[in-house]
């Protein structure tokens, strides 16, 4: 079920980072049972739907989050020495347009995230917190 | 938590970036690797190191090596410099084997300053480095950390600087120094992977993993005196509040 939705939420990203989407989340699914166990928290279908869900969520705000914040920090540190960056033919500077779109990217994405409650969960490692913290809302 | 509502925001949010999405597919491992570079001359400065960025004759911008081919001369440099040591941090640098005549290449290679030429070599052609003149390198990949890529990477160092693997430790090498072979990944430890290096020390093994890149970067960044290669005290950063590392990321946002 979480997997099917998570399907129709990536179908608009290219195959490889919806892949990355849909397998991240799927490899949580397997580990499941570990997860309740560690979180001494009992299994419900919701729960594991819930945290599943959040997984492949989790996937795509990582890949949203990292590929801003690196090109971020690189040109933050670079700042004195270069004001761009070449990366094969493309040139990045903090007011080129692709930086600009990245920014977007993560702004948009964070604001969702934190309008519907999901954001403290992106910054969680530990899926055992995760599914602690579902329970206890519920 | 209303999984619909999320479902429909999420769906208009990807459809909406589309493009963005496709540019971040095509470009990611560049990126990355421009951001192990990075890191790695942050964990100089951090370590006390006078940083110069070198770019090719007549750039004024820093040109990332993207891959394996291209000349070191064509594309940025950085040298570290404290007192009279002094190194150059590559990217994409073709190195002799230590044991035999194989040539590999490292995403980051740590050299002797001056061990690249600077332009092309007027007589012979110039296929790598010599090993003895690699001090250090770090490979970087877009995964969670699990046991067999810690593997692989002892094995890569076994090929290129077994040194590393042997007791005792490198004395100028290490969190306040020299970077010893570093793996740079965005994920996680997965399994049991952290209990594997846990146990490197006492095998001997003198290699670092900087695990979660992304969230060690954001962490360093406005201290100049914490290196992204490693957490710090051990007894802080490890444990840092997730929540907090949040604010701090959207306050960095928003300032941005």
């Amino acid at each position: 079920m979480s997997l099917a939705i998570l399907e129709q939420i990536t179908q608009e990203l290219p195959a490889k980072l919806s892949g990355d989407v849909v397998s991240y989340a799927k490899s949580v699914e397997a580990a499941l049972p570990e997860i309740f166990r560690t979180a001494d928290v009992r299994r419900t279908d919701e729960l594991a739907r819930q945290l599943v869900f959040i997984a492949g969520v989790k996937k795509l705000y990582s890949i949203c989050s990292s590929n801003f914040w690196i090109l971020e920090n690189s040109l933050h540190a670079l700042r004195h020495q270069a004001q761009e960056v070449r990366l094969g033919s493309l040139i990045v500077s903090r007011g080129s347009p692709y930086f600009r779109r990245l920014q977007q990217l993560q702004a948009d994405l964070v604001e969702i995230l934190s309008g519907q409650g999901l954001f403290e969960f992106m910054e969680l490692g530990s899926y055992s917190e995760i599914v602690r913290r579902l329970s206890r809302e519920r | 938590m209303n999984v619909e509502a999320i479902t429909v925001l999420l769906i208009r949010f990807a459809r909406r970036h589309r493009t963005t999405f496709t540019e971040i597919s095509q470009r990611q491992s560049m990126q990355l690797e421009l951001g192990a570079v990075v890191g790695v001359q942050e964990h100089y400065r951090a370590s006390g190191f006078g940083i110069e960025v070198i770019n090719p004759p007549g750039s004024s911008q820093f040109v990332v090596k993207t891959s394996t081919r291209g000349a070191p001369w064509n594309y940025s440099r950085i040298r570290a410099v404290l007192h009279d040591d002094a190194v150059d941090i590559h990217m994409n640098l073709m190195v002799r084997g230590a044991h035999d005549d194989g040539i590999y290449c490292v995403d980051v290679g740590v050299t002797s300053p001056n061990a690249i030429p600077a332009k092309n070599p007027t007589k012979g052609k110039w296929l790598c480095l010599d090993n003895k003149d690699l001090r250090s390198f770090a490979e970087v990949k877009r995964l969670v950390v699990y046991p067999m890529l810690l593997a692989q990477f002892v094995g890569i160092v076994h090929e290129i600087k077994p040194r590393f693997l042997r007791p005792p430790a490198r004395r100028k090498y290490g969190r306040h120094g020299h970077i010893p072979p570093t793996l740079i990944v965005l994920g996680h430890f997965s399994g049991n992977s952290a209990e594997i290096v846990r146990a490197y020390p006492e095998r001997g093994f003198q290699i670092n993993i900087a695990e979660n890149f992304d969230v060690r970067v954001a962490w360093s960044r406005n201290e100049e005196t914490r290196s992204p290669l490693y957490w710090g005290d051990e007894s802080k950063a490890p444990q840092m509040d997730p929540k907090k590392v949040a604010e701090a990321l959207i306050a960095e946002l928003a300032e941005a």
